[in-house]
């Protein structure tokens, strides 16, 4: 791998231009911190975004030709690794395992090692296509032959009779990884699942952020300091050419009007203040202070003060009304094109900027139902993806998380079928057989859902007490019979 | 570096191959033939036979002559499948101690696994006097479809014929391997092996760094050349029944030879469209009178006869391309393996499922032992680019509460993998955990294959669900499956014992692989014996006929009448050592002969 210090710092690309990508605004933000210093963890941090969907950024960008890792490989750029000069597959960024492991007498090469580190210790953040080292839209053949490649290293044969210690178990959870990965995408049908399932676990996040919308720290401090740039300029610059501004239409910016709110008493002395110091009327107080200026009650003073005051209110007025209105319309955009993410932030900025308009909230409140029935949709989809291909604990959550946002026995209880297969967490099992039945109460396949699973968790008498249930509910039902001899052989 | 020998190991014949330099060959056996019959006899002095000796003394011995012992390979007792070879058979088959079948022959039995080690004996043996010095290591392939019992049992007759099996491969797969080894293809094909006991279907990805990919395998382990031989049985039977009221089946050796005139006729039915079945004298009535059969079989009635089974093959077929996800015309060619394949009904319907004849080019006899020997190669040797991708034929499972089966492996996932599962106890100070392993594509436990019962011992006294122990079921590269545990608060492994498995115990094996190597050493010095007996007897008739004219020449004085008698007494001493089988005397006596031949040819020359 032998990373030079800087070369998986991304760079931009010189003469790219920016607004012509076909990029989102979380790539643009993304984008936004490439400067040829940070690493892909350092944006990480800057963006508080998960890794994965910062590296799968980076790599779209990469791949549009907007930045660049000099000298360094994301997934799949060709360089040679030690003496045996194979293609380095490794990913970029710091190593996610300690140095001490690579160390050992084993009959295998460093570069092997590092290599198979470097994979096992990412395989949970790794999707189908970071497996493989493809892009989304690769075809059959090239994710063929990435596959192939990758087989003919990482396949444990490759080792046959050697002593590769700790090794072995690694290289056979890796080889498994990529042929799970393979064996999703070799295939149209899989494939389209896979790739359905990636987009609303994506939209999923989406939605997640647009219903709870976290103010981070560091977004507040930057809305204080724009506030206060803007009673600046507010005091600075003349009251009939601020009007007639545009209302900023870019997303930062609006980014930045999310938080107005009336100023604190305090914040516009400070703001006035800042103003006086520097207008010609400030020059008789230099020594004084901003502070001392305020407290003085000079006549004349005061007036330019109100006046000031006067000028800087219309304008933030004029502002808020104009960014309303922007963002009203933005909202019904937004909703006319099947959108309630956008539609939901627009309304939210705009109850903000009108916290007494009623009307507003109760929009807001109807389009955040809108956006939770699809988010209801998305969890559906990817519970059913889950439980197709055996990852029972995650679809029993997301069936789970798709009943509470709309609930319904159906839901409850297909999260509570994947707890029971899963038989890790019986208790949630039972937990969610009991919500669906709060719904339905005469179901008898509910009841006897949750005397299959009593009797699993050993529970007999209460698994006996359902099964009483259930077949009152239906007298002759095979399966309820069948469940009622389970109990009697294991309940002796 | 020592050679890896492919060895293919058939229900009807097997095939044993070697790598040279880069390419594959076959060895011949010692009469010159590429397969060697899997048939195994013992002889009325207790003589073990093995291969075409076997073969050509079956009818005369049958019930101590074994056919198609793969057939029962890592069964049960209990199994329909053992069930239906009892009817058929000739020989004895008997209930073993693990509820698993053993073999009577003559007064001894014989596990399955031993009977089979005794045809991989063969091979081995066979390849060492090809390459001239001895063979230890091996890859062996199985139907793909054999389940993990199958599996174990085969390596465990490679481990009684003194072989380390270092690796146990698919026949279709391995038959890809011989067809697309180092050729650089990138396809997809189709494997397509009926053979004398079992049918496989794999399909495969070929591609880039010598990479094969099983995508989906598919099979019947008990549909075969044995199947179609069988439908031409009971016709023959039917008829002769209908003729004379007489049921043939009664007959062991009556049976016997409509067994060998049945796969005859088959055979040539391939060839020609008609063939005449004539088996004189087949049985005796009461009345001293004997009867004879005979029939003409046309390869229109063979074909009706056996239709079902084609039909059944084709449809397995299919059911292999769903699974793989895959269309017919993303098929790129279909490969035949196994001699059945000759039959022309079979290439007919495989050629009209994939709407293109399927592909010549394997030879369908010895492509499996090739392949074998080249996956042997690939593993010892670096310099073969080779990497094989199989997978597991059957879904893995345990028995939940209530005679559940609970998949936690699926059929056609690639192979190495595993998957863990918490397991908990289920009363208080509970010490032990039982799990019930098996493979199988019912819902239902008892339908499936008891592969073993696991038990965890040694748990720490506690109350019930708080002993958590993680417990991981692998499946390797063999396709064998192996169960281990651990603590999972203190992480430490945790002991488990495996019991209620049919196949052999380690103890069982070592005495059996003792019996293999005493056979071996007995075998062995019985062929040094034979090579010096043949030396003593062809100089003993040297010696003989050059003593008349010594006699002529000396036999007047002293010195010539002792050297006579000194003469014929090493003969007498060479022929008693001959008899005593003391290959050591028979040795020393050979030296004698020959200077005794050296002293009368000095006579010779000086008195002529
Ligand atoms: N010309 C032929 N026509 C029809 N059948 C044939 C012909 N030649 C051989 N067979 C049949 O092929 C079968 C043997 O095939 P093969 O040697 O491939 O099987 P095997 O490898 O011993 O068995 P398996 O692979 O099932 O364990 C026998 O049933 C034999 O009768
Ligand atoms: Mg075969």
């Amino acid at each position: 791998m032998n990373t030079a210090p800087d070369a998986t710092k991304p760079r931009l690309v010189e003469g790219v231009n920016i607004l012509k990508l076909a990029i989102g605004p979380e790539e643009a933000f993304i984008l936004s911190r490439v400067d040829g210093r940070s690493s892909e963890q350092d944006i990480v941090y800057a963006t508080g975004l998960p890794v994965e969907r910062v590296r799968h950024a980076l790599s779209r960008l990469q791949e549009l030709g907007a930045i660049s890792f000099p000298g360094a490989v994301l997934h799949s750029q060709t360089e040679l690794a030690g003496s045996s000069g194979i293609r380095s597959l490794t990913y970029s960024g710091p190593p996610p395992y300690d140095a001490a492991e690579l160390e050992g007498d084993f009959d295998l090469d460093v570069s092997k090692r590092r290599l198979i580190l470097d994979r096992y210790y990412r395989i949970d953040s790794l999707n189908h296509y970071d497996a493989l080292g493809v892009s989304q839209d690769a075809d059959r053949k090239k994710i063929k032959s990435a596959y192939y490649e990758l087989v003919a290293i990482i396949h444990p044969d490759k080792y046959f009779g050697k002593n590769i210690g700790h090794f072995r178990e690694k290289t056979e959870r890796c080889f498994a990884h990529i042929t799970e990965a393979y064996d999703a995408l070799s295939r149209r049908e899989t494939r389209e699942k896979y790739d359905a399932y990636l987009k609303s676990q994506q939209q999923v996040a989406d939605l997640q952020r647009a219903l709870d919308m976290r103010v981070t720290p560091d977004e507040l401090d930057r809305l204080e300091s724009e506030l206060m740039r803007l009673a600046d300029s507010a005091t600075s610059s003349s009251p009939p050419m601020v009007a007639e501004q545009p209302a900023p239409a870019t997303h930062s910016v609006s980014m930045s009007m999310q938080n107005i709110r009336v100023l604190s008493e305090q914040e516009r002395r400070q703001a006035l203040a800042n103003a006086l110091r520097r207008s010609g009327a400030g020059s008789r107080v230099t020594s004084a202070g901003p502070s001392a200026a305020a407290r003085s009650s000079s006549p004349d003073l005061s007036t330019a003060a109100d006046g000031l005051r006067h000028h800087y209110e219309t304008r933030l007025r004029h502002a808020r009304e104009l960014k309303l209105k922007s963002h009203l319309q933005a909202a019904t955009d937004a909703l006319a094109k099947n959108d309630p993410v956008s539609a939901c932030d627009a309304l939210r900025i705009a109850q903000r900027l009108a916290p007494d308009d009623t009307s507003i909230a109760a929009h807001l409140a109807e389009v955040q139902l809108l956006a939770n029935s699809v988010l209801a949709d998305r969890y559906l989809e990817q519970a059913k993806y889950e439980e197709e291909h055996g990852r029972l604990a995650t679809a029993c959550r997301n069936f789970a998380h798709a009943a509470q946002a709309r609930p319904s026995a159906e839901l409850w209880e297909r999260a509570a079928r994947c707890a029971l297969q899963d038989k890790t967490d019986l208790r949630s099992a039972a937990e969610m057989a009991k919500k669906a039945l709060e719904i339905t109460p005469d179901r008898a396949p509910l009841h006897a859902l949750l005397a299959e699973i009593y009797l699993e968790a050993q529970l007999f008498a209460s698994a006996s007490a359902e099964l009483d249930r259930a077949s009152r509910l239906m007298p002759n039902d095979d399966s309820i019979r069948e469940l009622r001899r389970r109990l009697e052989r294991s309940g002796t | 570096m020592e050679r890896v020998i492919g060895i293919d190991l058939g229900t009807t014949n097997s095939c044993v191959a070697v790598m040279e330099g880069d390419a594959p060959v076959v060895v011949p056996n010692r009469g010159g033939y590429k397969t060697t019959p899997s048939i195994v006899a013992v002889t009325e002095a207790g003589k073990r036979l093995v291969g075409h000796i076997a073969k050509r003394q079956a009818i005369t011995n049958a019930e101590n002559t074994v056919y198609a012992a793969k057939r029962l390979i890592g069964r049960k007792w209990s199994s329909p499948q053992v069930k239906n070879t009892l009817l058929a058979s000739a020989f004895t088959i008997i209930e073993g101690p693990h509820g698993d079948v053993r073999i009577k022959l003559r007064e001894k039995t014989f596990s399955v696994p031993e009977i089979s080690s005794m045809v991989l004996q063969e091979m081995k043996v066979i390849a060492e006097d090809y390459l001239g010095g001895p063979v230890s290591k091996a890859v062996v392939t199985v139907p793909a479809y054999f389940n993990d019992n199958q599996r174990q049992a085969t390596k465990d007759a490679g481990q009684i014929a003194g072989l380390d099996v270092i690796r146990i491969i698919n026949e279709p797969t391995a038959a890809s391997l011989a067809y697309g080894f180092g050729k650089g293809f990138d396809r997809t094909i189709v494997v397509y092996d009926l053979g004398g006991g079992t049918f496989d279907v794999s399909v495969l990805e070929i591609g880039s760094h010598g990479v094969f990919k099983v995508i989906a395998t598919t099979g019947d382990t008990f549909l075969g050349g044995e199947d179609f031989d069988g439908r031409v049985i009971d016709w023959l039977v039917k008829g002769f029944h209908e003729e004379h009221g007489i049921d043939l089946r009664q007959d062991r050796m009556a049976l016997q030879r409509l067994r060998d005139a049945a796969e005859k006729a088959k055979c040539e039915l391939s060839s020609v469209v008609e063939t005449e079945i004539n088996l004189p004298f087949i049985i005796s009535t009461g009345r001293n009178e004997a009867l004879h059969l005979q029939r003409t079989l046309t390869r229109q009635v063979l074909e009706e006869l056996t239709a079902d089974l084609v039909a059944r093959t084709i449809q397995i077929t299919q059911q292999a391309l769903q699974e793989a996800k895959l269309q017919i015309d993303e098929i790129d060619e279909t490969i035949l393996v196994g001699g059945m394949t000759r039959m022309p009904a079979v290439q007919r319907s495989v050629g009209k499922l994939f709407g293109k004849d399927p592909g010549k080019g394997v030879h369908p006899d010895e492509v499996v032992a090739l392949g074998a020997a080249i996956q042997g190669a690939a593993l010892v040797e670096e310099r073969h680019e080779m990497v094989l991708l199989d997978v597991t034929p059957h879904d893995l499972g345990i028995m939940t509460v209530g005679s559940h089966f609970e998949e936690l492996i699926p059929q056609n996932t690639t192979v190495p993998t595993s998957r863990a599962k918490i397991f908990t106890t289920s009363r208080d100070n509970q010490t032990a955990v039982k799990i019930l392993v098996m493979q199988g594509e019912s819902q239902k436990a008892d339908e499936n294959e008891l592969l073993g019962e696991f038990v965890l011992t040694g748990l720490k006294p506690a109350p019930k669900g708080q002993v958590e122990i993680e417990v991981t079921f692998a499946i390797n590269t063999d396709g064998i499956v192996s169960v281990s545990a651990k603590d999972m608060e203190t992480g430490k492994a945790q002991s488990i014992q495996v019991t209620a498995t049919s196949g052999l115990t380690t103890d069982e094996i070592k005495s059996m692989m003792q019996n293999a190597q005493e056979y071996m050493v007995e075998r062995r010095t019985d062929e040094a014996f034979e090579t010096e007996r043949q030396r003593a007897e062809s100089l003993m008739s040297e010696v003989e006929s050059m003593f008349p004219i010594v006699e002529r020449v000396v036999g007047a004085s002293d010195f010539g009448r002792d050297a006579l008698a000194k003469a014929r007494s090493v003969v007498e001493r060479a022929r008693q050592a001959v008899q005593r089988k003391d290959t050591g005397a028979v040795r020393e006596q050979v030296d004698m002969l020959e200077r005794t031949i050296r002293m009368f040819r000095g006579v010779v020359s000086r008195g002529t």
